[in-house]
């Protein structure tokens, strides 16, 4: 293919400059140079192949060591901290005429920075901000693609990660891309992700149940079904463990990027590092430093070749004010079509909001953002005036699935049995689907699957009335 | 966007047609109109069904019975024709899927209407343990407790209730597995065991597997609560003999079948209420007892026959029954054969003059991954078909539209991933497949070749 950038005549450099060095330290010893000359020599060494790696994705491997490389698993020695590829290694960004992002009103209420817009993308319109629901499998649960499309979806997420493991991006690519295998409405968009959440989570993609869902963890215990396992974790990448045929996996920032191209989404994500909510100081900003390292290489692979898709750089930081600062900054500074926020956001609501109140000031307003994991009903309320415009979550599907179902006057819980003989609409103040709590309620009872259709949808349609009422509340300057 | 029958099918339909009266010749343009039209802008896979189905209403609120075409193939009994009800035409024969609870598993009433599903079935039995007569009458009905506006079928309670787990044996000890489908009763059985306490001429009481409270079963409340659904067909209550049972058993269990049948006909009277009652024809393999069952039926003021009872060890012997017992059937009656209707079955039994088939068979096997198809069942489970990217019938691409050209490929991930939405999408296949056979039969009817 060809460079858009030319990348490749500086890996020539890289290459050529290992090479000088490695003969130079070849053809010296102790007794033509000191040690400290040979060892800062080897130190240059080291970054030179460090920075092959950044350009390349792959370990530089003289001819000599290639025959006895099976698994790289090789931590390269350099500082954790080491800086990931500087914005002039990219090209500015420019206006992509297949990704558009137009901020239709920004709310003039004193302190809001609430914004209606629309995302203008291959695959249809999104109107913003909007909620996002998760076909984890390529699918939602229960509820088709028409369905979702009526009921006011305008963009669906997919997990790369469970695509990677079924049924492979070989497959998904010979069908003619997501839209084409999921037999996908052309005009509704899809975002996916990098993979990146799951391997590190080690737990499925949703966390709580009932309330806010703030990025919270569960190891998994080894033995359930449900769950991959990481193998090894370097500089090139992370080698995790199929769970459906315990097949290895290798997932870098390149071969995440190179499977959500043979998908064809239309947003995608590059790959992040998810650490541990319970985490020290340093142990975060190494975090911080790697994704940015990762998500350089990954944004370089996907302008390679752009194919109309727009990716999404990934906030870092946790709760960590500075290094949130130092995560968008980095970020802006490269040509990323539009921002997700990731990470921990704290340990409840009010944590995140004030996060959230720092953060999004610095996020570059005129490209568009993206809440990773939550849209619990309060959440959003309380994240669209501080200027998100996007939010995706298996919350509102799975809890409906589960037996609790969203009204204006809060949630109820279809078990009851007061809505046994309930025959009026599941929310009286907004209208969803046409049938009662009393036949829901019956379907829950008989363990019927068009249930967890029917909760699904009301749900979604549910949330969607919600963001159109928030956006028309923006709309009057009202929020 | 059905496709069009042959040009001289067409045609030769509506030349015989436009020789009947004014109302039949209506229902017959409303039938081919799909056919003939066929770039019309719908999405239904079965745009005739569609059609009729939405235009039509029993004239005056009145179930009536149309025949439109008798096949003149030399001993056929088949026949294509309308049945009006309240809430619209049939065209038959047609497939009648399951809704058990009120609802099809999987498939929304838009999705079924979509599948071209003009007839559904409801098990009272399962209505009766939850959420009981009173809600959905309270409701207003069971169209209005499940949103379908098109015509429903309830069945008495019976079926479930007798069948209380035996493993049906044929004479030789070896026990009935489903070739196609006939009536296993082990399965029923498995659904909500009923726990049977008493048996009487008055009725039957039973424990609910829901909450362990007794209720009854009589002739006079079966038809209560089928009053309450406010179906558009009804079914009397009946007793089921095991497939084992004797010959005098057998005709003591025919004769209190005619007994509750006729207290059930009579609550029925009492106030109609637009809906019909099939009267049920039993007697076993027992060619004389089946044909007392048909002259009794035909003495009672039912509204069409349903065909009930042991059919035999395999589809053979069903089909050798159903020549036999079919000229004493009441002609003018449209005839629904309960419990069967796989896609070979079905075929085998319309010459026969069968106008409706009900069986829960496609829809479950389809949940199970066998898909059905103009070449033949396959299961998707199979790896060859995980790289097939061609819609699930190559012959037949209107059905793609049933699952918006879902493949083979992603139909098969589905089913792996164990995803929900695969029970939904195989299952609206398999409606929608078993929509078109019906409507390529009715085209045969006409064609005189069934």
């Amino acid at each position: 293919m060809a460079e858009v950038w030319p990348w490749q005549a500086q890996v020539d450099s890289v290459v050529e400059r290992i090479k000088a060095k490695g003969a130079q330290l070849r053809a010296s010893n102790e007794s033509t140079h000191s040690a400290e000359t040979r060892a800062a020599w080897l130190k240059e060494l080291l970054l030179l192949k460090h920075e092959y790696l950044q350009f390349t994705g792959e370990y530089f491997v003289s001819e000599g060591e290639r025959k006895q490389r099976k698994r790289q698993r090789a931590q390269l020695l350099v500082d954790k901290l080491t800086p990931p590829l500087p914005p002039s290694a990219f090209p500015p960004w420019a206006e992509r005429d297949f990704f558009r992002f137009e901020v239709v009103h920004s709310s003039r209420k004193p302190g809001s920075r609430a914004r209606v817009g629309r995302i203008v993308t291959p695959h249809g319109v999104i109107d913003t901000p909007c909620f996002v629901p998760v076909g984890t499998n390529g699918a939602l649960k229960g509820v088709t693609s028409d369905q979702a499309l009526e009921a006011g979806v305008q963009l669906m997420f997919c997990n790369t990660y469970h695509l990677l493991v079924h049924p492979g991006p070989a497959v998904v690519e010979a069908a003619g891309g997501l839209h084409a295998f999921m037999a996908h409405p052309r005009t509704m968009p899809i975002i996916t992700d990098s993979g990146g959440f799951q391997v590190f989570s080690l737990a499925n993609a949703c966390a709580d149940e009932e309330g806010p869902e703030l990025k919270s963890r569960r190891k998994r215990n080894q033995d359930d079904a449900g769950t991959g396992t990481v193998l090894a974790l370097s500089e090139q990448g992370v080698h995790f463990r199929s769970y459906l045929d315990n097949r290895e996996i290798f997932l870098s920032p390149e071969s995440t990027v190179d499977a959500q191209k043979r998908f064809g989404s239309d947003i995608i994500i590059p790959l992040d590092e998810l650490p541990p909510y319970h985490v020290t100081p340093e142990r975060l900003k190494e975090s911080v430093y790697l994704s940015h390292r990762w998500m350089a290489r990954s944004l370089r692979r996907h302008l390679q070749d752009q194919r109309k898709q727009a990716m999404y750089g990934v906030v870092h930081g946790g709760t960590d004010h500075a290094l949130r600062r130092e995560s968008i900054e980095y970020l802006a500074s490269l040509p990323f079509d539009g921002f997700a926020i990731g990470g921990s956001l704290g340990q409840d609501r009010a944590e995140m909001v004030e996060l959230l109140t720092f953060l999004l000031p610095l996020v570059p307003s005129h490209k568009p953002n993206h809440l990773l994991g939550i849209a619990d009903e309060e959440s959003v309320v309380a994240s669209i005036p501080l200027g998100v415009d996007t939010f995706d979550s298996c919350n509102p599907t799975r809890l409906a699935r589960h037996g609790t179902l969203m009204t204006r006057a809060g949630q109820l819980r279809i078990t009851s049995l007061k809505y046994a003989d309930d025959h009026g609409p599941i929310d009286p103040q907004t209208p969803t689907i046409s049938q009662s709590r009393a036949y829901l309620h019956h379907l829950y009872k008989q363990h019927e699957p068009i249930y967890a259709t029917l909760a699904s949808l009301h749900n979604i349609r549910y949330m969607h009335a919600l963001t159109k009422r928030l956006r028309d509340g923006i709309l009057k300057d009202e929020i | 966007m059905a496709v069009a029958p042959s040009r001289a099918a067409a045609a030769k339909s509506l030349v015989l047609l436009g020789m009947l009266a004014g109302r039949a010749a209506a229902a017959a343009l409303r039938f081919t109109s799909a056919a003939s039209t066929a770039g019309a802008p719908t999405s239904a896979p079965a745009g005739a069904a569609g059609v009729a189905g939405a235009a039509g209403a029993a004239r005056g609120g009145e179930f009536s019975f149309e025949v439109l075409h008798r096949s003149r193939k030399p001993g056929s009994f088949a026949r294509v024709g309308v049945i009006h009800t309240r809430h619209g035409d049939i065209e038959t024969p047609t497939f009648v899927p399951v809704g058990t609870n009120g609802a099809l598993k999987g498939v929304t009433s838009a999705q079924a209407d979509a599948c071209g599903v003009q007839l559904m079935f409801c098990n009272t039995y399962h209505l009766l343990v939850h959420p009981g007569p009173e809600v959905v009458r309270a409701a207003g009905g069971l169209h209005a407790f499940i949103g379908r506006r098109r015509p429903i079928i309830t069945d008495s309670g019976g079926f479930q209730l007798f069948s209380l787990g035996d493993v049906a044996r044929a004479p030789d000890g070896s026990a009935l597995r489903e070739a196609g489908e006939l009536k296993s009763r082990s399965r029923a059985a498995k659904e909500g065991s009923p726990c049977l306490l008493s048996v009487s001429e008055r009725g039957a009481t039973f424990r609910s597997y829901r909450d362990g409270s007794r209720l009854l079963l009589t002739p006079e409340s079966s038809v209560a609560a089928q009053k309450a659904f406010g179906s558009d067909i009804i079914i009397p209550l009946d007793e089921l003999p095991s497939n084992d049972v004797g010959a005098s058993a057998l005709r003591a269990s025919v004769s209190r079948s005619h007994r509750w049948m006729a207290r059930s006909l009579a609550e029925h009277e009492r106030d109609r209420a637009g809906q019909a009652m099939y009267g049920v024809l039993h007697g076993g393999t027992d060619r004389a007892l089946r044909a007392e069952s048909a002259a009794f039926l035909a003495g009672a003021r039912f509204d069409g026959t349903a065909i009930g009872g042991s059919l035999g060890a395999d589809r053979a012997e069903m089909l050798g029954l159903l020549a036999d017992l079919r000229p004493a059937l009441p002609a003018g009656r449209p005839v629904h054969l309960l419990g069967i209707a796989d896609e070979l079955s079905v075929p085998a039994a319309v010459p026969f003059g069968i106008d409706s088939f009900d069986s829960c068979w496609p829809t479950r096997v389809a949940r199970h991954g066998t898909l059905l198809t103009a070449a033949g069942r396959f299961n998707v489970r199979g790896t060859a078909h995980a790289r097939d990217f061609g819609p699930i019938d190559r012959d037949v691409p209107e059905l793609a539209d049933a699952t918006a050209g879902a493949s083979r490929a992603y139909m098969h991930h589905l089913l792996k991933q164990r995803e929900p939405l695969f029970a939904t999408l195989a299952s609206m296949h398999n409606l929608a497949f078993m929509n078109w056979r019906m409507q390529r039969l009715r085209e045969a009817i006409l064609n005189d070749e069934l």
